[in-house]
């Protein structure tokens, strides 16, 4: 119950070594639980658990000052330790890319790959799903993590790292890498030469950053079998190779990069002005609606709309009924707001 | 007929949400404030907030969904007991003595009944001050009769030793004395009546402590 876990809280702080233990017993659970479902094996979440604790028991408790007694104190903590645990992470992964990216990836890895197949699903997008966290992972890594270094401490750290993990899937979504021009030469590499080459040669990563994000997709690669694929591919790579235009589209099949012609740059523009107009339309749309409503349009273009209907009704605080009801209103206001715009006739027509 | 090729719906959709990101805010939910959210213990007014804030921060909507993720995918499991007493081994080390303090009038206790690690026949309170325990063990035969332990801190036993304690319950304008005894080694205990209480839900335990002998 709320109010006696904020009670043992509160008397916790007053010192008493009973009521300290009890506090803690009260905690260790779920801070153990969520260490080991965030952490890659026990040994690390031991270390964890033991991390996490320190932080929650700093200050006479401090960080659960913040705990009012609303809610349940399991959810509390566990959203609490995620954020310690993904601070740490976070922390480490900039500090030293090659020793923090393990954790790292265990604590975000599945969040990754959930915000992946969102906006990627379906079994003909596997393969585009994989490289798309090969991406991911890539810019996240690269320049020293600058990406990740920004983050100030302020909000979630979760909340951060997918952030800037969505921009990324969005730049791949627009092809922005995937249609550069790979040297003959290197196609007759073997696989993991040419992932290598997409690393070092479009993204920039250092070898030490390749082979981490090389290990999920190539588990028995190690820093010494791509040194060799790195001596194969400064062979096969041309010395005056570019890496050639880009073009906006979302395919899985390799094809040649379009030279940019007039016609194609025209189409551009009008693409970029239909989306500019129907996300000015969808703005007005969302400040007029109701709370939930406007709730439900973001989830939808998160590409979150396809949650379990239970999970839907925990996330918008709504009962499961109502949710269909809400959400067969908010189609039928985008699809009047949005009908004579060409951007998002497909996209309206699959909702 | 729409032009698949040119505007496949993820993309699409995948680029509204980028050209509506465009609010950067320095707030951010609290993990209390999103945990009490999920869980549904929000008033009206704090929900709508929150709703407001995931609907205008594509970050804040982002860690909803991995925070609710997160919450669904925890499984119940005991956390080895080393590790839980080593850090209550820890705890203890860093609490800081005590100082004389003159003793309250009047106790009021706090039922802990998550807190508890007895049997459901037993009913742990905690007075506010976090000095004194209250444990009233239910006779298991005989649901109104049950022995009450009240127990100080070893640090101020000093101060409540040789005092009378008075425990009882008010119930309206009526007071219900459920024991009147002097403390002696830091604590008091003694059979006492449950009968028409329900300590449980409703009546709250208070102690009154008289003078120094």
């Amino acid at each position: 119950m709320g109010w006696n876990d904020k009670a043992l809280i509160r008397a916790g702080k007053a010192g008493d070594p009973a009521v300290r233990a009890s506090l803690l017993r009260r905690l260790s659970d779920m801070v153990w639980v969520c260490c080991r479902r965030l952490t890659s094996d026990e040994a690390t979440a031991r270390a964890a658990f033991n991390k996490a604790l320190t932080e929650l028991t700093a200050n006479d408790f401090a960080a659960l000052a913040a705990y009012d007694g609303r809610g349940r104190l399991e959810s509390f903590l566990a959203l609490v330790v995620r954020d310690v645990l993904a601070r740490g992470v976070l922390r480490n992964v900039v500090a030293d890319a090659q020793t923090g990216w393990r954790p790292f990836e265990a604590l975000f890895g599945a969040a990754l790959v959930r915000l992946i197949q969102r906006r990627l699903p379906g079994p003909h997008r596997a393969e585009a799903r994989q490289d798309a966290y090969q991406e991911i992972c890539a810019g996240l890594l690269a320049d020293s993590a600058r990406r990740l270094a920004a983050y100030d401490g302020r909000g979630s750290p979760a909340g951060f790292v997918l952030h800037i993990a969505d921009r990324l899937l969005l730049d791949f979504m627009r092809g922005l890498h995937s249609r550069r021009r790979v040297p003959a030469a290197v196609l007759r590499l073997a696989p993991l030469d040419q992932e290598l080459f997409r690393l070092v040669w479009w993204r920039g990563l250092t070898l030490e950053a390749a082979t981490s994000v090389l290990a999920r997709r190539f588990p028995a690669s190690s820093e010494d079998e791509l040194k060799p694929a790195l001596a194969r591919l400064r062979q096969a790579v041309p010395a005056d190779y570019q890496p050639g235009a880009r073009q906006l589209a979302l395919a899985d099949a390799p094809e040649p990069a379009a030279e940019a012609t007039p016609e194609t740059a025209l189409l551009a523009q009008d693409e970029d002005q239909s989306l500019a107009l129907a996300a000015d339309a969808l703005r007005s749309l969302a400040a007029s609606l109701p709370e939930a409503e406007q709730l439900y349009v973001h989830i939808l273009l998160s590409g979150a709309d396809d949650l379990p209907a239970r999970e839907m009704a925990r996330l918008m605080q709504q009962p499961v009924e109502e949710v269909y009801r809400l959400r067969q209103r908010v189609i039928k206001r985008l699809k009047e707001t949005l009908a004579d715009n060409e951007a998002v006739k497909n996209w309206l027509a699959s909702v | 007929m729409p032009d698949d090729a040119k505007y496949p719906p993820e993309a699409v959709v995948a680029e509204l949400w980028a050209r509506l990101d465009d609010a950067g805010s320095s707030e951010s939910l609290s993990p209390g404030l999103l945990a009490a959210y999920l869980d549904g213990a929000l008033d009206d007014a704090a929900r709508t907030a929150v709703m407001r804030r995931l609907a205008a921060e594509p970050a804040e909507l982002l860690d909803a969904l991995a925070g609710l993720d997160h919450l669904n995918g925890l499984a119940a499991e005991a956390a080895p007991r080393d590790l839980v007493d080593a850090a209550i081994a820890r705890a203890s080390e860093k609490v800081t003595a005590l100082r004389p303090r003159a003793p309250a009038p009047v106790e009021r206790f706090l039922l802990l009944a998550a807190a508890s690690e007895r049997d459901e026949k037993a009913i742990l309170c905690l007075s506010q001050s976090g000095i004194w325990t209250l444990e009233i063990f239910v006779a298991t035969d005989e649901p109104e009769k049950g022995c009450l332990l009240l127990s100080v801190h070893p640090d101020h036993r000093e101060t409540y030793e040789g005092r009378a304690a008075r425990v009882f319950t008010q119930i309206g304008n009526d007071e219900r004395v459920l024991a009147d005894e002097i403390v002696r080694n830091g604590e008091i205990y003694t059979p006492v009546s449950l009968a028409g209480l329900d300590l449980r839900t409703r009546d709250a335990i208070s102690v009154m402590f008289g003078s120094p002998p």
